[in-house]
Formats: C-alpha cells, sequence, structure tokens
C-alpha cells in the first residue's frame, strides 16, 4: 500500500467516525428530550457539518475503492488496451471535474469567511467547513489521477463500475 | 417592433410556491407595477421553482444565477446581522410598522453596514407577528411554559423559548408539521398565517398571543449589482418608485391577509385564544434584554452606534404601527 | 420549442457519456456545468456548481442516508439478512423459481429494516445470489429477482425518498411510510407473479432446490425476531411522537448496532468496516446527488419545468388522463435519466399540478415511489441493475436487461392499479388516522 493509498483511509477512517458520532448525536439529542426535556444543544448544526465533512473525507477513499457508479454496458465488447486507455482519460476527466468544484467551492469559503457568516447555535464558521470541503475535494482529485495510472496499467477488476 | 427588442427580462428567483404569500402577495404586484410602470421595457419572470435551499438565494444572487432574489436575513447568519435589528423581541408590533422600520432604518444607517455587497436592496420586510400555538391547554403565565417543547426554526428562537422556560426542538420547517401532528413537539412559535400554510390547523388546540410581536425575521428583496447597472435610468426610476416604502406597505397587506386565512382555519376548528397578560409580557421582555445586549456588542464591533440605530428602529415602528385609536376622544 | 431541444441535446449527451463508461455523476456534473455556462454564463455557473456541493451535503434532511446506511450494514453483520433468506428459502425455496421468490421475499424483509433501494439490492445480491447459482438458476432470471427485488427499499417504510417527497411537498412522512406497506405487499405479490411466468416458459430458469421440514422451517421464523422488532422501533417511535422520521434513521441504526453487539457478531474491525462501507457508499450517493443537482439546475433555467407543467396542464385533460401522461413521463425519463435527477426535476412541478387537480399527496408519494423504483430497474439507465453487475461481477448487463423485462411489466401493472384503485394506497393511512 503506497502512502496515499493510506492517506485515503485514515481521511475514510474520520468520515467512518464522524458517521458513528451522528449517530449517537441523533439518539442521544432523542433520547435527552424525550426522556429529560433536554435536548442536545446544536444537534441539528452538528448533524449538518458532520454531513458535509463525512462525504467529502469518504470520497477519496470512494474514489480509490471504484465505488463510483458507472455504466459497463460495452467493456466486454472492447479490446484490453482501449479499455486501458479509456480508465486513464476518465481518471483525468473526473479528476478535472473534481479540481473545478475544488477551485470554485475554495472561492466560495473564502467569500463566507469575509463576510463571517457562522453556523447559528455553534458558531463554526460555515467559510472554514467549505475550505476543508475544498481541501478534500483536491485529495479526491489526485485520487482519480492515481486511479487513472492504475488503470491504464491495468490493475485488475480496474474496468468494473459500480 | 423596436420597444420589444429593448425589452430586458429580469429573472426572480424564487424558493416558495407560487401561491405563498410572498410571491403571490409581494413579489408579483411589485414585479407588475414596475412592468407597467416602464412600459413594457423591463419583464420579470418569476422563477417556478429554486435553484437551491433557501440560505443559498444571496449568494446565487451575487453570482448572477438570477436578477433579482429575495430571502431571510437570519439564513445567513452572522451576515446581516445589523439589518436584522428588526428581529430583536418585542420591535416589529405589526407587519407594517416592522416593515416600514425596518426599510427606514436600512435607509438611514445601511449604507454604512455594508452587508449587501454585490447587490443593490431594493426593499426589506418582516413577518407579521408570531404566537405560540399548542396541542394542548395554553399559557397563561411563563411558569406554564415549564416542560412543553417547542418547535424552533433557529437558534434564536430556540434562545427566547429557552428563556421563556420551554424546550426548544430545532427542526426544519418541513418537519414541523409533522413533529406537531405526532406529538414531537407540544407547541410551535409561528405567524398565524404559517399555521394554514404549513398545514398544521388540524392539530392546534390552543394559540396563545404575544401583542407587541416576539420576534421576527427581516427579508430583503434585491438586484444583482451588475443587473442594477445595466438598467438604465428610466428602467431604474421604474424600480424605485414601487421599491422601498411601497414594498412595505404591499408586504404589510399581504401578511394581514395570510393571518387572516389562518385565523379563520383557526376558528373554524373552535381553537381557543388568549393573549398573555401584560404583567408576563413585562417578564418576557426581562429575561429577553440580552438579546438586545448582544446586537449593541456586535454594532460597536463593527463601530457603529447601535444604540442610535436601536432607537431610530424602534421610534419608525412606533409611528408606523397600524393600530392607533382615532376619532376617539 | 428551444426548450426542448436544448433538454434532448442535453440529455443525448448526458446519456453518450454514460454509456461511454465516465461514472453517472461525473458525466452529469460535466454536462450541467457546460449547459449552464452556455445558458447563464461562466460567472453564474461557475458560481452554481462553487455551492451546490456545499448545500447539498451539508443537509440534516439528508442525514438519513448514512443512517439508514449503517442501519443497514449492522442489520447485515447481525446476519439478519440471511436469517431472512433462509426463511424465506424454507418456505418457498422447494417450489419451481422458489429461490428466486425467496429472494423477492427477503427483499421485501430486509426493506422494512432498510431505507434504500440500492442498499437492500447490494445486500440481497450477496445473500442469495450464491445460492441461486448453488442451484444453477439463470444468471438472468437470478439478478433480476434481486434488482426487482431490491427496489422494495424504498416502497417499504422506512424509506429514503419517501422523506425526500415529504419534505419537497409538505408531505406527513408518517402517513407515507404507512402507505408504502399495502402496496409493498402487492409489488412482492405482482413479482412473484412474474418469477412464475417466467420459469412456466423456461423451466430450467429456476429449478426447484431441496425442502425444508416443516419444523425446521417454523424453527425459522424465531430468527427474524430482531428484524421486527427494529420495524416496530422505527415506525412505532414515529407514530407515538418519540422522533422525527429524521431522527428515526439515527435511531434506528442505533437500534441495530445494539441487535448487532447482542447477537456478538461485531468485533471491533468488523464495526470499524461498517462504517466504512456505510461512508464510502454515502460518499459515492451524494456525489451523484451534486451531479443531479447541477444538472437539474440547467434544466431549471432553461425552463423545463414550466414546459413540463405547460405540457401536462395545456391540453386541458382530465385527471386520470394527466396522471397516466406523467407516468408515461416517468417511464421515459426514467429510462434515460439518473432517478435521483428525475425525482428533484419533476416534483416541485408536477406536485403542484396534480394537487389541484385533487389528487391525495400521500397517495402521489407512492406513485412517485413507483416510478422511481420503475427508473432503477429499466434498462438502458437502471442503477439496481448496475449495483447487480457490480456485486456480481461476471454477469453480462444485457444478460439482467433480458431477465428485468418480467419485472418491469410486474411494476406497470403495479401503479396502473394503484391508479384505479387509490384506496389500497390509502386505506392503512386513514385507518391510522382514525
Ligand atoms: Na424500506
Ligand atoms: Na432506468
Amino acid at each position: 500500500m503506497i502512502w496515499t493509498d493510506r492517506l485515503f483511509a485514515l481521511l475514510g477512517l474520520c468520515a467512518g467516525v464522524l458517521a458513528a458520532a451522528m449517530m449517537v448525536v441523533t439518539t442521544v439529542d432523542v433520547g435527552g428530550r424525550y426522556f429529560f426535556n433536554r435536548p442536545l444543544h446544536g444537534a441539528f448544526e452538528a448533524t449538518e457539518v458532520m454531513m458535509g465533512l463525512m462525504v467529502f473525507l469518504a470520497l477519496p477513499l470512494a474514489t480509490r475503492r471504484r465505488e463510483h457508479i458507472t455504466v459497463t454496458l460495452f467493456d466486454h465488447l472492447l479490446p484490453e488496451w482501449v479499455k486501458r486507455a479509456a480508465g486513464l482519460l476518465f481518471g483525468v476527466v473526473c479528476a478535472g471535474v473534481c479540481g473545478l468544484l475544488a477551485w470554485r467551492l475554495g472561492l466560495y469559503g473564502e467569500r463566507l469567511l469575509r463576510v463571517g457568516e457562522v453556523t447559528l447555535e455553534l458558531g463554526i464558521p460555515r467559510g472554514g467547513v467549505a475550505t476543508a470541503m475544498s481541501w478534500l475535494l483536491w485529495v479526491a482529485a489526485a485520487a482519480f489521477v492515481l486511479d487513472g495510472i492504475a488503470a491504464l496499467r491495468g490493475r485488475p477488476g480496474a474496468q468494473a463500475g459500480a | 417592433g423596436r420597444a420589444a427588442a429593448q425589452t430586458r427580462t429580469i429573472r426572480v428567483g424564487n424558493w416558495l410556491p407560487a401561491h405563498h404569500l410572498i410571491p403571490r402577495g409581494i413579489i408579483e404586484p411589485w414585479a407588475r407595477a414596475i412592468e407597467a410602470e416602464s412600459n413594457g421595457s423591463l419583464k420579470f419572470e418569476i422563477m417556478p421553482s429554486a435553484l437551491g435551499p433557501p440560505p443559498q438565494t444571496f449568494d446565487l444572487l451575487l453570482d448572477g444565477a438570477f436578477d433579482v432574489g429575495y430571502g431571510v436575513s437570519g439564513h445567513n447568519p452572522g451576515r446581516f446581522t445589523m439589518t436584522q435589528v428588526m428581529d430583536l423581541p418585542f420591535m416589529s408590533p405589526d407587519p407594517w410598522a416592522g416593515a416600514a422600520a425596518s426599510w427606514l432604518t436600512y435607509q438611514r444607517y445601511g449604507g454604512r453596514y455594508n452587508e449587501h455587497r454585490g447587490a443593490h436592496v431594493a426593499g426589506l420586510f418582516v413577518h407579521s407577528v408570531p404566537a405560540l400555538h399548542w396541542r394542548g391547554e395554553p399559557i397563561t403565565k411563563l411558569e406554564d411554559m415549564q416542560g412543553r417543547r417547542v418547535r424552533v426554526g433557529g437558534n434564536v428562537t430556540g434562545r427566547i423559548i429557552t428563556a421563556l422556560g420551554g424546550t426548544p426542538v430545532q427542526l426544519p420547517p418541513t418537519e414541523a408539521q409533522q413533529a406537531m401532528a405526532r406529538g414531537v413537539a407540544d407547541g410551535i412559535t409561528f405567524p398565524i398565517e404559517s399555521i394554514a400554510f404549513f398545514n398544521i390547523t388540524p392539530v392546534i388546540r390552543s394559540t396563545t398571543l404575544i401583542p407587541g410581536g416576539l420576534y421576527t425575521d427581516t427579508f430583503w428583496i434585491a438586484f444583482n449589482e451588475r443587473t442594477w447597472q445595466g438598467l438604465t435610468d428610466a428602467q431604474r426610476a421604474a424600480v424605485n418608485k414601487h421599491s422601498g416604502i411601497a414594498i412595505a406597505l404591499q408586504s404589510g397587506w399581504a401578511w394581514t391577509m395570510g393571518d387572516r386565512v389562518g385565523q379563520q382555519g383557526l376558528e373554524a376548528r373552535n381553537v381557543a385564544f388568549n393573549t398573555l397578560a401584560e404583567a408576563e409580557i413585562a417578564r418576557a421582555k426581562e429575561r429577553l434584554k440580552v438579546l438586545e445586549t448582544e446586537w449593541l456588542a456586535e454594532a460597536q464591533k463593527r463601530n457603529l452606534p447601535g444604540q442610535e440605530i436601536l432607537d431610530y428602529a424602534r421610534t419608525m415602528a412606533r409611528l408606523y404601527t397600524a393600530e392607533r385609536r382615532v376619532n376617539v376622544r | 420549442m428551444e426548450v426542448w431541444e436544448s433538454a434532448g441535446l442535453a440529455f443525448a449527451a448526458l446519456f453518450g457519456l454514460m454509456m461511454l463508461g465516465l461514472p453517472i455523476a461525473f458525466a452529469m456534473l460535466a454536462v450541467g456545468t457546460a449547459g449552464l455556462w452556455l445558458h447563464v454564463g461562466e460567472r453564474a455557473a461557475f458560481g452554481i456548481i462553487g455551492q451546490i456541493p456545499f448545500t447539498a451535503t451539508m443537509s440534516y434532511e439528508l442525514s438519513v442516508v448514512p443512517m439508514f446506511l449503517l442501519m443497514g450494514a449492522f442489520v447485515t453483520r447481525a446476519g439478519m439478512s440471511e436469517d431472512l433468506y433462509r426463511l424465506c428459502h424454507g418456505f418457498l425455496g422447494h417450489r419451481r423459481g422458489g429461490l428466486a421468490m425467496a429472494t423477492v421475499a427477503a427483499c421485501g424483509g430486509f426493506a422494512a429494516v432498510s431505507g434504500s433501494s440500492i442498499a437492500t439490492a447490494a445486500t440481497m445480491a450477496k445473500v442469495a445470489m450464491p445460492e441461486m447459482r448453488r442451484y444453477r438458476y439463470s444468471d438472468g432470471l437470478a439478478a433480476a429477482s434481486i434488482a426487482a427485488g431490491g427496489t422494495l427499499g424504498i416502497l417499504i417504510p422506512p424509506s429514503v425518498i419517501m422523506v425526500l417527497y415529504g419534505i419537497a411537498t409538505g408531505t406527513d412522512i408518517g402517513q407515507l411510510f404507512i402507505a408504502g406497506i399495502a402496496p409493498g405487499i402487492v409489488a412482492i405479490l405482482f413479482y412473484l407473479l412474474a418469477v412464475a411466468f417466467v420459469v412456466r416458459r423456461n423451466p430450467a430458469a429456476g429449478p426447484a432446490a431441496d425442502a425444508v421440514p416443516m419444523q425446521e422451517r417454523f424453527a425459522r421464523l424465531l430468527t427474524i425476531g430482531p428484524v421486527l422488532a427494529l420495524f416496530v422501533l422505527i415506525i412505532g417511535g414515529i407514530y407515538a411522537g418519540v422522533f422525527t422520521p429524521t431522527e428515526a434513521a439515527g435511531v434506528g441504526a442505533a437500534g441495530a448496532l445494539l441487535f448487532a453487539l447482542w447477537r456478538r457478531s461485531l468485533t471491533p474491525r468488523a464495526f470499524l468496516s461498517c462504517l466504512l462501507e456505510t461512508v464510502r457508499t454515502t460518499a459515492s450517493l451524494f456525489v451523484v446527488l451534486i451531479g443531479a443537482l447541477v444538472f437539474s439546475n440547467f434544466m431549471n433555467l432553461i425552463g423545463l419545468p414550466r414546459a413540463l407543467e405547460e405540457l401536462v396542464t395545456g391540453a386541458g385533460l382530465s385527471p386520470l388522463a394527466v396522471i397516466l401522461l406523467i407516468f408515461a413521463i416517468y417511464l421515459v425519463l426514467g429510462c434515460f435519466m439518473e432517478s435521483l435527477s428525475m425525482i428533484l426535476l419533476t416534483v416541485p412541478v408536477l406536485f403542484p399540478v396534480v394537487s389541484a387537480l385533487g389528487f391525495d399527496p400521500v397517495w402521489f408519494g407512492i406513485f412517485v415511489v413507483m416510478a422511481t423504483e420503475l427508473s432503477l430497474i429499466t434498462p438502458p439507465l437502471g442503477l439496481n441493475l448496475f449495483v447487480i453487475q457490480g456485486v456480481i461481477r461476471d454477469v453480462k448487463l444485457g444478460t439482467i436487461y433480458r431477465g428485468i423485462v418480467p419485472f418491469v411489466v410486474a411494476d406497470i401493472a403495479r401503479v396502473l392499479l394503484i391508479i384505479a384503485l387509490p384506496g389500497l394506497v390509502l386505506f392503512l393511512p386513514r385507518l391510522m388516522a382514525g
């Protein structure tokens, strides 16, 4: 396992921790509210922020594991070299799209930081969250490039999708 | 012909269904009045569905996804803090007064806030006074709030409920109806209009009115700055004539008519109405003073004369209030 | 008309890129962004695509997606999907086509503790496919019964699509959940008929398995207690007002975790792999959502919603004709469009039209869910078909396409049935409302 894959796995692990945290937050909020009239402070916003971060933390890992839903209708008709070349091409295209999103989301984050928008209850700067997402999207773009290269080298199972 | 070639189409971002009082009662009449005023050189196209969730409206407007947008200032916490002076407890006694005061205050001080860079604000308005609606018995004193779960839309209303002694349940408006129907919440704070709009009427058994306006939201209507700069002087004059205080007037009517529909629905189901006593309201005001103090501190941070702004807004709200005893000695 | 031309071109481009093998999400992102650029210019297009990844993911309501997925992962880890399958195997397996029937029935059971069709199909594929291969079922029937059975995930409560529909239209999600139960049972029956039809035409497609003794069958009945308990926790909690449907997903996940712990089937490593599986699937689904939102924003800005509305209301049709027309639109869109973007684009437009004609919002919600189910299995673009192919990599998509046809017919028949008999959908929620 090269160090990049370790990084992706680590980020994915952070996402997993957020998923578990989200479950706990909801359960504690519901339980506290129903039994003790004491809902969890900031549960609503914490869920929102965790959702956003979770998705982008897990994205590089999902990319390297080829979990993006893909149509593979003509795969068996294509010669091996075409599949490999297409693998690289699509990796680069997806990386480009990720990069575009990362760039624009980064600018949006800057704007939100500039105008001082925060979440209501916990006061988390929304621009900071957007900036973090944008960095993670850059990592995902890198994952796509690596995946394209792996596909070009013809790694096992590289052609199948879903 | 020639006139048609010069027609400028203005796309209006919209996130509410067409029959809601804001698009139908405020945005549409405003847009049609300007169209008539401009002899058809401006044409407004109100979008049937949203491009993003409501809190995104201002940013979508800045990016030029549409030419005109409207939104709730409180949807972007920290961004329109000064504009939101009317959101403070007991600032807006009725929708006309609140809308007029919010606009007049903004006209006088808004240039120094610098909160709407990239947009040209055409008008501000507020919603009608909220009440406390219950699945069960009404409250007559603040102690009755103890142990009651009240659905709120955001943290400020959440703090208001906590200060009054209740337990806030923060849920998106779309889940409000279900939370009330199933008893996840015992009560809800909403203008009477919204009770009907969100179809909560069937589960309400009592409504506690709180004169003076427990809180409100300041709405904005604005042009994208580039769109605005691209209009001719005549077109801008047409817009200006029907904006500002005219929007405040129009919105006062729209919310009042919406409240009337809501009221009829509640009365048809024999909902018990009561009004919170003045002594209790005085106690509530005392407990909610902290929100004002915090707002003043925010103004201080921005080097703005907070107290002066607050006093001016309060004076305007008092002078523009709808209910006034006349023709009686 | 210009709108239809632009939309047609965009769909063609989208479809072409998908077929070439670009991941669906990125095909939608690429076409949507290019279209926005051409239509509203660089600044607005870039502004929109910069905001959507942020707002689409930071959503309180959509937390149901990872939470229902996590619940499904724990439930599967606790062996509940095997228990369900073994039970249905016991009662149905000895018939011709019985394992495919058992697959459908087990999918129905699993759907009661899963909110997502894709998750249901993926889970049951792992459990049911090896067994059907062991008994030499045809790949077409085996894969199709899982893909179709998987769609029950969103019809039988809990359901992510119902939550989304309820949020978009202000319809009571609790009532939608209850309304899904009876049509869900009808769906299982229709799918069983579809299996019976297939094996009648081609007995070799689904040979009978060995019979399980009666005593063993009833013993297996007891093992699905936890599934039932979890279902009651979720639906009961919503109905008793303990939590909202959104919160139900998180509480359900916690409940499933407790079951998995109680069964002692959850090592720390297994727990982690449940979490990782959940977040990876969540990430891939949300990228699809982001793509769908960009694409539907482009459709929105070229004016497709209004054109659709005019198409539906313009001809002055009767309510029945309008519903049939909407069904036809959904069928066609569903073949070529990803289900989420289809719903995002159409529901806000069609809901007011349909309500004005007097259709019940709960009924229309179930109708929309069924249209979504169909889109998941109609070739060429059906997500469940791809999911099956992703899990069982040596099945050709063409084989699955051929196998799915009888199930598509069963689905169409079911939609026509609820149009003819709306009471089928509405009697349970009305009964519960008292
Ligand atoms: Na389900
Ligand atoms: Na399809």
